[in-house]
């Protein structure tokens, strides 16, 4: 015998089981309840990987609005690709986001880079001080590619494949390009704890 | 599975950090055979898993709560567009090609299509076609509200008999 609460598990279950490449078919045929789904899996991502470029929640949001809007636009084009959902819509926010950045706000990315440090104010000072803040402010400093590949393969769990679509580039160089940010990040944390150890010793 | 080799375990490391998860799948248990035999690479799995634990700290800073993702979600869903069909997503295309060609292209382009219109399409609109021509179709229109009658001229000469001409002519005379 199986109780209310049962089924709508079940219903749940095999709502999660529907794959991407399906949700996208019915997107395409202007399904919006296939739509709303896409949005409960991939929105919160999506919004979190753009936060990190413009810094700005309400550019954020404006970003996410745009990538899921030309989804829904272009579904029909995109189920006739064997590319995955997710990688698409990264790819389309890295997109906008680069746009972002080339006509509003710099006129070169990696002039901005420190532009994603932490800004060392008197309030943000005491949590400078936190090893959070130096690897947020040590990533900063990496030139955007290695900052981007970073992002999608150990912040977002992308696989290789899918960050490699994502910036262009053969997996091949996709690794070298992430052994390069660890072996910067590595060497810049050596360095914050130092200066920090010595500024110890000068104060205490 | 045979064991991956040493300058691809280290690569593996050193690109995707100490946790298996994060490797390439099919990678996965051959790294992990070489590094149960080696040393060296247990080691570097291990300074790159604190290298990772330091990176998951910053991971999580930007991620929104349920509601407020709610909130966004609800705002995309109430201003989605209406969806193109077939004809509407090739003008899109053919204004977005447009856009990205520099200004000769483009004017290249507009040519182009000017001369195909001239040299195809207009043409085809003066070929006899059985149909009355706009010059015949008003002369149609004229005899009509002149006489009244929907016959046109020649129709109307045509079911004259011999005597209504020969009374034509004397009248005429």
């Amino acid at each position: 015998m199986y109780t209310v609460a049962d089924i709508n598990k079940r219903k749940a279950t095999l709502a999660d089981e529907v794959d991407d490449a399906e949700l996208v078919v019915q997107v395409a045929s202007g399904n919006r309840r296939a739509f709303n789904r896409v949005l409960s899996r991939h929105l919160n991502a999506i919004l979190s990987f753009s936060m990190r470029y413009v810094r700005q929640r309400s550019d954020a949001e404006d970003i996410a609005q745009e990538t899921f809007t030309r989804l829904w636009l272009h579904a029909k084009r995109l189920k006739a690709k064997p590319h995955s959902l997710r990688s698409w819509l990264y790819r389309v926010a890295y997109n906008l986001c680069m746009d972002w950045y080339r006509k509003d706000k710099y006129d070169s990315l990696d002039d901005a880079d420190g532009a994603f440090a932490c800004e060392e104010t008197p309030e943000t000072y005491a949590m400078n001080s936190t090893e959070q803040a130096m690897i947020h402010s040590a990533v900063g400093t990496l030139p955007e590619r290695q900052r981007t590949a970073l992002w999608l393969c150990a912040y977002h769990g992308l696989t290789n494949k899918e960050a490699a679509e994502i910036i262009g580039t053969s997996i091949h160089a996709l690794e070298s390009i992430l052994a390069r940010a660890r072996r910067t990040l590595r060497q810049t944390m050596n360095e914050q704890q130092l200066n920090r150890s010595s500024e110890y010793d000068e104060t205490g | 599975m045979k064991p991956a080799d040493q300058e691809r375990a280290e690569a593996i490391l050193h690109a995707y950090g100490g946790n298996p998860d994060r490797w390439p799948a099919n990678e996965r248990t051959a790294v992990l055979e070489r590094i149960k035999k080696s040393g060296q690479l247990l080691s570097l799995q291990h300074n790159a898993r604190s290298l990772d634990n330091l990176i998951a700290k910053d991971a999580g800073e930007t991620s929104m709560s349920a509601p407020e993702t709610e909130v966004i979600a609800a705002r995309i869903n109430n201003s989605l567009p209406a969806q193109q069909d077939a004809m509407g997503a090739l003008f899109t295309f053919f204004q977005q090609f447009m856009h990205r060609q520099p200004r000769f292209v483009q004017a290249g382009i507009g040519i182009a299509f000017l001369v195909l219109v001239m040299v195809i399409i207009l043409p085809t609109n003066n070929r006899p076609t059985g149909h009355p021509t706009g010059q015949a179709a008003f002369e149609q229109w004229v005899w009509e509200d002149i006489t009244g009658q929907s016959l046109t001229p020649n129709d109307y000469i045509a079911e004259l008999t011999f005597m209504d001409l020969v009374d034509l002519e004397v009248d005429e005379g």
